[in-house]
C-alpha cells in the first residue's frame, strides 16, 4: 500500500474501486459468454457492503465505531472479499439460463464506464502530485 | 486483477459460438445429401454447450467463490439429431430404394436461420464484452501518464 504522505486516502479508495470494477467486469463477461449454456445462472456481485467497510480506513473517510462488535476500521482494505449472488433476471427461457442480454450488456456498459472514471480521476490525481513536484523547480 | 481471465472468458464464448456457427454451417450445407461415411444420408447436428470453471491465475487451491462462479463455456459435446430422414420420392436418384423413395437429411431451413441469427447475436455481444475489457485496459494504461 502506498504511503499516505504522498497518496491520499482518496487514490487507495479509489484503487478499491478499480479493482471491484474490473472483478465485476469478468463476472459479468462470464455472464455473456454463457448466454446460450442451458441452466445457466447469472451472477453479480454486491458493491455497497465492500467498499462502505473498506471507506472506514482512512483519514478523511472515517468510520464511526458505534459498537463493540464492529470491525475495527482497517482490517477489511487489504483484501475485500466480493459476495457473490445469483442475480435473479426475469428472464423465462425453457433452457433454465437465467441470464438477460440487454440486462447484462447495459451493467457491462455502467461497469466500465466506472472503471475508465475511477482510472481518470486517478491519473488526475498523479498529475496533481506531478505538477505540485515540478513547479518548485 | 488480471484482465486476461475476462478476456479468457470472453474467447471461449468466441470459439463456441465460431463452433456453432461452423455446425450450421454444415447442416446448411447437405440439406440434400444422401451418403455420408456412416451410411444414409447425413444427420443433422447440433452442439451442446457447457459452462466450465474459468482457470485463474492462482490455480486450484485458492479457488474462492468468486473465481468459482466466472464460467467460461465449451462445446462439451456434438450431438446428432434423431429425427428420422425425409422420405421423397425421386425414382430416378441412385439412392432410391426399391420403391422409388430416396432418404433426405430433414433439415429445416427456417430453423437453421434462426439458430445461425442467434449465434451471431451471441458472438456480436461477446465482441462488445472484449471491446469493453479492451477500453479498460487501455484505461488503466493510461494511469500515471
Amino acid at each position: 500500500m502506498p504511503s499516505d504522505a504522498l497518496f491520499s486516502t482518496t487514490v487507495i479508495m479509489l484503487e478499491k474501486l478499480l479493482d471491484y470494477h474490473s472483478e465485476r467486469h469478468k463476472l459479468l463477461a462470464a455472464n455473456v459468454a454463457n448466454i446460450d449454456t442451458p441452466g445457466y445462472k447469472g451472477c453479480d456481485i454486491n458493491f455497497p457492503d465492500e467498499l462502505a467497510r473498506a471507506a472506514g480506513t482512512g483519514k478523511t473517510l472515517p468510520l464511526v465505531k458505534t459498537s463493540e462488535g464492529h470491525f475495527p476500521p482497517g482490517t477489511l482494505l487489504k483484501d475485500t472479499r466480493y459476495s457473490v449472488f445469483e442475480s435473479n433476471g426475469t428472464a423465462h427461457r425453457l433452457d433454465g439460463n437465467t441470464v438477460d442480454l440487454d440486462k447484462e450488456m447495459s451493467k457491462l456498459a455502467e461497469n466500465s464506464l466506472y472503471y475508465n472514471t475511477a482510472a481518470q480521476v486517478i491519473s488526475k490525481k498523479l498529475q496533481g502530485l506531478r505538477t505540485a513536484i515540478s513547479e518548485v523547480r | 486483477m488480471d484482465f486476461l481471465t475476462a478476456l479468457q472468458i470472453s474467447s471461449s464464448a468466441l470459439s463456441a459460438q465460431r463452433l456453432r456457427m461452423d455446425v450450421i454451417s454444415s447442416n446448411l450445407a447437405n440439406i440434400s445429401t444422401t451418403r455420408s461415411p456412416e451410411g444414409g444420408p447425413y444427420r443433422r447436428r447440433e452442439v451442446v454447450f457447457a459452462s466450465q470453471p474459468a482457470d485463474t491465475s492462482f490455480g486450484e487451491t485458492l479457488k474462492t467463490a468468486m473465481d468459482n462462479s466466472l464460467q467460461t463455456v465449451e462445446v462439451t459435446d456434438v450431438i446428432i439429431d434423431s429425427r428420422p430422414p425425409k422420405m421423397i420420392y425421386d425414382p430416378g436418384h441412385p439412392d432410391a430404394n426399391t420403391s422409388g423413395y430416396v432418404a433426405v437429411p430433414d433439415i429445416n431451413v427456417m430453423e437453421e436461420m434462426v439458430n445461425i441469427l442467434s449465434a451471431t447475436r451471441s458472438y456480436e455481444a461477446n465482441v462488445a464484452v472484449v471491446n469493453a475489457t479492451k477500453s479498460m485496459v487501455t484505461k488503466a494504461l493510461e494511469i500515471g501518464r
